[in-house]
């Protein structure tokens, strides 16, 4: 049992650093720093310092960069003022109208942004107003956008899936390709569920004008050229035509053209994003070194090996385990952001992971679509936080508004671990 | 809201002022300086990868073409990514925590009362100074040993490990100084230029 009490000590610890409000990056290395001293015969310096230098110096992490370089860019642009006029003549039509505006909205922007906090904000700010001009029901225009807004987690090009893979050595280029069906999954179960809604309830729903092929298209002419540049990215990666690293850096250099051509593309939009980015990946990359370290540490400590016959023993099923990870997962998103939930996992819940037979693929999304769910946990979550600011609700009517959106989620996870096709397929038609 | 650092300074004798805000203008520099450059580093993997992407489109056009291909590539681009990552990601780590982009947890210091508060971040940040001191210290120590043994990238074109190394080291030394700079002047000493 010693080894059990090690990793509650060692996952105690943390959560202590974490609360005093140690940064979470540095509060990882000293986890890791006190592990490695106490339990291990090794020199703690230099293995600090070699393993900082080996977890940045990748090919693969370039990926993340630049990928949000490329969000910072767009972000900028004027796809983020023109997405509510771009879409709306589009989703008049559907039952429950434009509240798909929201579903739609942050599903494009998620993909750009991969911040579902950023998401939340930006569609918001846009949608909010315009929603409740025209007369929409309040609850459901929060309820969808706290739900879709986190989809910027799931979409690729996801930031947060770039980080899974390089903590846990799995291909970038598959995990990318496995959220695309997901991601899918969750914009029809919203989109459907409004739907649904909507027949039922069409006296809520303000009427919308129809309009004609031709202005649809000139509504959605800044929108087009964007969609086309993520699914272009997606699409080389999942061609096999360029790396994540590759379709990244492109996708930086057309999004600089295209806000270039029309005509946003000035030196301080130019230096915002970059600065921007940099801070952002610079955070990231600290909180991947402290990782790094933890997971190297707790491998010196030969933690991994005792949790792995641990859980042999134990006999758990992987269903079981997943419960209890699901349960332990929503209870961390209360305070902690989705990025360092996937850190944390990957240092002390990947062995156990591994030893129950779940595919590491398929755990990246299920851990993402978990992590997404509890950003919108009653009580507490981060994206009910943006929503607060943003409304001026009470946080508890806010998180009510999102209850239908957070079962749908629970149903999606329910789908994919019942069926791992729906990730997995995609992935292994890849061949590579 | 103003910042504490004000009462101190307006406190000390003239001279001293003018030497503390020389030296706030020198901290500026080096947390600016060493931002510029990471952002110069994210810019030059930019580069280097998408002219890599270029060449192997021609490369691969000359072949369907000529039924040959040139061979046209930048040599040890995915090598020289990594090592500007590296780099840039520490040298812009000072610049990031001044401007409080790293991510921390403040639910629990948030609810101290103030007095508290500003004790608790006074203890973090001791914390903080103690590890990233020692991670710098470390740093500086496997570039040490990389410079006496020559060590260079296994790649087509060997780079002496120890350049980004000493970047990434100096990176470590920023946000040391961010962190104790914060400590003794408080966070927003920064925006007093």
């Amino acid at each position: 049992m010693t080894e059990l009490w090690l990793t509650l000590a060692i996952f105690i610890g943390l959560i202590a650093l974490l609360a005093m409000g140690i940064w979470v990056g540095i509060a990882l290395l000293i986890v890791g720093l006190i592990s490695l001293l106490l339990f291990a015969n090794a020199p703690a310096g230099i293995v600090l310092a070699t393993t900082t230098w080996g977890t940045l110096n990748s090919w693969s992490l370039a990926a993340l960069p630049l990928f949000i370089w490329m969000g910072e860019i767009l972000f900028r642009s004027r796809l983020s003022t023109t997405l509510f006029s771009g879409l709306a003549p589009w989703l008049g039509g559907l039952p429950g109208r434009l509240l798909h505006v929201n579903i739609f909205g942050s599903a494009v922007f998620a993909a750009v942004s991969g911040s579902s906090a950023a998401t939340a904000a930006t569609i918001g700010k846009m949608s909010m107003p315009e929603l409740r001009r025209r007369g929409y029901p309040e609850r459901l225009m929060i309820g969808t956008l706290a739900g879709s807004a986190t989809l910027g987690l799931l979409i690729p090009p996801s930031i947060i899936l770039i980080v899974y893979g390089v903590a846990t050595d799995q291909s970038i280029a598959r995990l990318f390709i496995a959220g695309i069906a997901p991601g899918a999954l969750l914009v029809a179960l919203f989109a459907g569920y409004v739907i649904v809604w909507g027949l039922l309830n069409p006296s809520l729903v303000p009427r919308e004008e129809a309009s004609s092929l031709r202005f649809k298209l000139r509504a959605s002419r800044d929108l087009l050229p964007v969609i086309g540049l993520i699914v272009g990215v997606i699409g080389s990666v999942y061609a096999g035509l360029a790396s994540p690293t590759d379709a990244a850096a492109l996708g930086v250099v057309l999004a600089l053209l295209l806000t270039a051509i029309q005509g946003d593309l000035t030196w301080s939009v130019f230096t915002a994003g970059l600065l921007g980015a940099v801070k952002t990946s610079c955070m990231i990359g600290l909180i991947l070194v402290g990782a790094g370290f933890l997971t190297v540490a707790m491998g010196f400590a030969g933690i991994p090996r005792m949790i792995a016959s641990w859980i042999g023993e134990l006999g758990l099923t992987p269903g079981e385990l997943l419960i209890a990870l699901t349960l332990f997962f929503v209870v961390l998103g209360c305070f902690l952001d989705g990025i360092s939930i996937v850190v944390l996992t990957t240092s002390i819940i990947m062995p156990m992971v591994l030893q129950a037979g779940i595919d590491p693929i398929w755990f990246g999304i299920y851990l993402v679509l978990v992590v997404e769910m509890s950003q919108i946990t009653p009580p507490v979550g981060f994206n009910l936080f943006v929503l607060q600011t943003m409304t001026q609700r009470n946080i508890l009517q806010i998180a009510l508004d999102a209850v239908p959106f957070f079962l749908l989620m629970v149903f999606a996870i329910v789908l994919i671990t019942w069926m791992p096709e729906i990730v997995l397929t995609l992935p292994n038609m890849m061949g590579r | 809201m103003a910042p504490p650092s004000w009462r101190t300074i307006k406190d000390l004798t003239p001279r001293t002022r003018v030497a503390s805000s020389c030296m706030r203008a020198l901290l500026q520099l080096s947390y600016r300086a060493s931002a510029l450059c990471g952002a110069l580093a994210l810019v030059c993997i930019c580069v280097i990868i998408t002219i890599q992407v270029i060449f192997n489109t021609i490369d691969k056009l000359m072949f369907l073409l000529t039924g040959e291909a040139i061979g046209l590539t930048v040599p040890s681009y995915s090598e020289f990514s990594g090592l500007f990552l590296a780099a840039g990601t520490f040298l812009a780590l000072g610049y990031t925590f001044r401007e409080s982009a790293h991510i921390r947890v403040t639910l629990l210091l948030q609810a101290l009362p103030n007095q508290w508060r500003h004790r608790a971040e006074q203890l973090s940040l001791v914390v903080a100074i103690a590890m990233v001191g020692f991670l710098t210290w470390y740093l500086g120590v496997i570039t040490w040993e990389a410079w006496i043994y020559h060590d260079v990238t296994s790649g087509i074109i060997p780079v002496p490990i120890w350049i980004p190394q000493l970047l990434m080291t100096l990176g470590s030394g920023v946000l040391s100084l961010a962190l104790i700079d914060t400590l003794i002047w408080g966070p927003q000493a920064a925006s007093d230029d």
